[in-house]
């Protein structure tokens, strides 16, 4: 990121390229929207580029880079463009929820594909809060202090949070598994 | 991935058992951006970052010293030419104006060997860089009667003068012969002041009041311009080397006006001593025909 923020444009591509996917994958899984994320998607890579000069050695590049996209996101779901609007500081100790589980029908073609699928939707269906800090781990490889970092929280929140995000998700795949 | 502290073994006991459905999850997600995304958001980066991959710093950061150093020789320069300008006396800085280009020179030669005629011909349609040897035609090495030229010829010569700024008001000078003194002046840059500056002589012969003054150093000029080209390059040269002689020094009629104020006062020596020095420097001019030189 230095080597980007110094003018190097090659710098930018290996990060563009080692980051692209996943970035990418945290904002699909968010708004459920492919338009709305490519257009998030970009508008994320140009501020990093604008803004590239202002960086600073604080922490991860990919810290920072995910608080970007933390911040295009939830400033999206303000202007009411979201499919959904969640307070992440409410706590989530609602059951998982599996109803979606009992539609699942075994008689798919591909086993496989049909897991895959499911598990997409097991994390669509989660509550934002755990949802983002699922993604943020999973998507982004971020630990339990960097996801606090990126989403403003501490760190019990975010390790709770993750705790119920996987134990939804291991509930609704035990049909599979 | 993992938790970060020992107190989080819950949650690495629920990472491990959790490890085959986040395998299954990032099978899952494969999502990637489209390939058109992918070019737009890279050209909108080198555009931001001007397109300079690599050493783009460089690219930028000659610009500035590169001008601030042009600047500084231009300045320098500039003032290096005011600054000698300035410090040369008013007379010899006429003088170089007044002075004939190399190519003049060779006009002048040819002007020397030419007929008159000849002379006015080539001089009437002068080139741009051949203002400055105009008042050729009088010349030393032509006939007398070619000294006083007719009003139209000096007009002739007067004309291309008259583009040369102050020089332009000679083409609208009262008389031939002042006219012809005028163009003297030009001839003999080296001559005393009054002839060595041109602008103050035509402003001089502009006004009416002082033609008769223009016609008398008309004559004298004409004494002067008798005399072969090489001995008024003579007579030229000291003046431009010694620009703080006497008032009367540097010009001869007056210089020996002078004497003859010496003489009449009864101060023959002195009269003698600066007789000596007027022949060191005027070593052929013309004594008038009344003058009687002052001697031991």
């Amino acid at each position: 990121m230095l080597r980007f923020s110094g003018g190097d444009a090659a710098a930018f591509d290996a990060l563009y390229v080692r980051h692209r996917g996943g970035v990418f994958r945290y904002l699909l899984r968010q708004c459920r929207n492919p338009a709305t994320a490519e257009e998030l998607f970009q508008d994320i890579w140009t501020n990093l580029v604008q803004a590239r000069s202002r960086y600073r050695v604080q922490a991860k590049f990919t810290t920072y880079l995910y608080t970007l996209a933390h911040n295009r996101l939830m400033d999206h779901f303000r202007r009411g463009k979201g499919l959904e609007l969640v307070s992440l500081d409410q706590e989530d100790d609602d059951p998982p929820e599996l109803a979606a589980s009992a539609t699942v029908q075994p008689e798919r073609a591909a086993q496989s594909r049909e897991q895959a699928r499911r598990l997409i939707e097991l994390v669509a269906t989660l509550p934002a809060a755990q949802r983002q800090v699922f993604l943020l781990h999973e998507e982004g490889g971020l630990g339990l202090e960097e996801i606090a970092a990126v989403t403003g929280t501490n760190r019990e929140a975010v390790k709770s949070r993750l705790r119920y995000a996987l134990a939804k998700l291991r509930e609704g795949m035990k049909d599979y598994v | 991935m993992s938790a970060d502290t020992p107190q989080d073994s819950d949650l690495e006991q629920l990472l491990t058992d959790t490890a085959e459905l986040r395998r299954q999850y990032r099978a899952a997600s494969q999502e990637e951006p489209p390939i058109q995304l992918d070019e737009t958001i890279r050209a909108a980066a080198r555009r931001q970052m001007g397109a300079r991959p690599g050493g783009s710093r460089w690219g930028v950061s000659w610009h500035v010293p590169a001008s601030i150093a042009a600047v500084v020789v231009v300045s320098v320069t500039l003032a290096v030419m005011v600054g000698r300008r300035e410090a040369q006396p008013p007379v010899a800085r006429e003088q170089r104006a007044a002075a004939p280009a190399p190519r003049s020179e060779v006009a002048r030669d040819q002007a020397d060997a030419g007929s008159a005629s000849g002379v006015l011909k080539e001089k009437s349609g002068p080139t741009a860089a051949e203002p400055a040897a105009q008042p050729l035609p009088h010349s030393g090495g032509a006939p007398a009667s070619l000294e006083a030229p007719p009003a139209s010829a000096v007009q002739k010569v007067g004309r291309p003068v008259a583009s040369e700024g102050k020089e332009g008001k000679s083409s609208v000078g009262p008389a031939g012969a002042e006219l012809g003194a005028e163009a003297a002046h030009v001839a003999a840059p080296a001559a005393p002041p009054a002839a060595a500056a041109p602008a103050a002589a035509t402003e001089a012969n502009s006004t009416q009041g002082q033609s008769q003054e223009g016609a008398a150093k008309a004559k004298a000029e004409e004494r002067v311009s008798a005399q072969p080209l090489a001995r008024k390059r003579a007579q030229a040269r000291p003046a431009e080397t010694d620009s703080i002689a006497s008032p009367w020094e540097k010009d001869p009629q007056a210089w020996l006006a002078h004497i003859e104020e010496l003489r009449a006062t009864g101060r023959n020596e002195d009269a003698a001593v600066s007789f000596r020095g007027f022949r060191n420097r005027y070593p052929d001019y013309q004594l008038p025909a009344g003058f009687v030189a002052p001697g031991p």
